[in-house]
């Protein structure tokens, strides 16, 4: 569950103490911040979909993910989410195949750049070039490029249910070997 | 019959399901022992991808003021359900404004809302209870501190344009704490500060006979 400071700050969460959702948003707010950027590329966004995030942190204290998964873990995804569904909702379709296109543009070289710093881009590059090519470029398409999964499937020409299950695999796979590098 | 969305777990946490489908993913697996194991592993593999997260500092421009917001408070009274549309801090300068307008037309010092306005910072760092009122017309929640220092009410489906009084009672004692007025749309949120006292009973009832039931009780 992550160190014995963010176990503490979710055993008091628990225990409905709003102090405990203001020290982990001292200790991960920033964090959070830049993961929305990564997304938004706008201040104000990122700082609206971090509020999302820990709002929901707050009502989802009871819940099991944020024991299971821990404090970092869930507030970095959940606030991607937050920042994508921003990204998704604001954006019209010609926006969305610009901004892909920017995207796609800035990112050609190494798209994992555009996300994570450059010693963790390189691991990422390392860990993603060792999957299947399906599972990659679910992978790839879903993460960097911030398409949903039916996208994929339309952009692809292939069925939902079998991208969903790249996906599926594909993470796995990279979460075992990013495990491994990282040992 | 409980679906398991085994399928979108891993789609959740790459971020790849639109707004709807993440929200019943997410909220299935905070209550599903199997699918919350799955998720937290989901979760840790993105985690990993993420690598170390550099720090990007928040806006200047209140950040953590908006992010305590009284919505913020009406979830944890309300827990799980998020402020609809209008956030809560506009519901109350709007009840407040609606009051000060009420009380000019009408010059009657009963149908005055007293209400004072909600420190925030107080709120979130004070240890407090809630408590349900039921019966008549509408929902509402007092939030009261443990030392019963202060009462925050949030309501809604109230009777519209509406003065309400809070009436608390303490020790067989009943006793006024307050007068506030509903919104257009029934919604109210109010707040006083008080004497600390161990409450143990709550009415809140329209200020003038409506021919309706509007009294809400706790317990």
């Amino acid at each position: 569950m992550g160190s014995p400071e963010t176990a503490d700050i979710v055993r008091r969460l628990q225990a409905d103490d709003p102090a405990a959702l203001e020290e982990a948003y001292r200790l991960f707010g920033q964090r959070c911040n830049a993961i929305a950027h990564s997304v938004l590329h706008d201040d104000h966004q990122a700082a609206d979909a971090v509020q999302d995030a820990f709002l929901s942190l707050w009502q989802h204290r009871h819940g099991l993910i944020v024991r299971s998964a821990g404090l970092s873990p869930w507030l970095f995804v959940v606030t991607r989410n937050a920042a994508l569904g921003i990204l998704r909702k604001q954006t019209t379709r010609e926006n969305r195949e610009q901004l892909t296109g920017v995207m796609e543009a800035s990112s050609e070289m190494d798209p994992a750049l555009a996300i994570v710093g450059q010693a963790q881009a390189s691991e990422l590059r390392d860990a993603l070039a060792r999957l299947p090519e399906e599972q990659q470029n679910v992978l790839e398409l879903a993460y960097f490029r911030f398409l949903t999964l039916a996208q994929i499937a339309v952009r692809t020409n292939t069925p939902l249910g079998t991208v969903k299950r790249r996906a599926q695999r594909g993470l796995q796979q990279l979460h075992s070997l990013m495990g491994k590098q990282s040992l | 019959m409980m679906t398991h969305p085994y399928e979108d777990i891993e789609a959740y946490a790459l971020g790849s399901l639109d707004q709807q489908q993440a929200q019943r993913v997410l909220e299935h697996a905070d209550g599903c022992p199997t699918c919350a194991v799955l998720m937290a592993d989901a979760m840790a593999a993105v985690h990993s991808m993420m690598g170390s997260q550099p720090e990007r500092p928040l806006p200047a421009a209140g950040m953590m003021q908006r992010m305590l917001r009284p919505q913020l408070f009406h979830s944890t009274a309300s827990a799980y359900s998020r402020a609809p549309g209008i956030p809560l801090l506009s519901w109350s300068v709007a009840a407040a404004s609606l009051a000060a307008c009420f009380a000019l037309l009408f010059s009657n010092a009963q149908l005055r809302s007293n209400a004072q306005q909600v420190p925030i910072a107080l709120l979130v760092h004070s240890h407090f209870t809630h408590h349900e009122l039921r019966g008549g017309t509408g929902n509402a929640k007092v939030i009261q501190a443990t030392d019963g220092r202060w009462l925050y009410v949030v309501a809604d489906g109230l009777m519209p344009r509406t003065f309400y009084t809070l009436s608390e009672s303490a020790g067989g004692r009943s006793r006024v704490v307050g007068n506030f007025l509903s919104t257009n749309s029934g919604t109210a949120t109010a707040y006083w500060e008080q004497s600390p006292a161990r409450i143990d009973g709550l009415v809140i009832a329209p200020v003038q006979n409506t021919g309706k039931n509007g009294t809400l009780r706790w317990p």
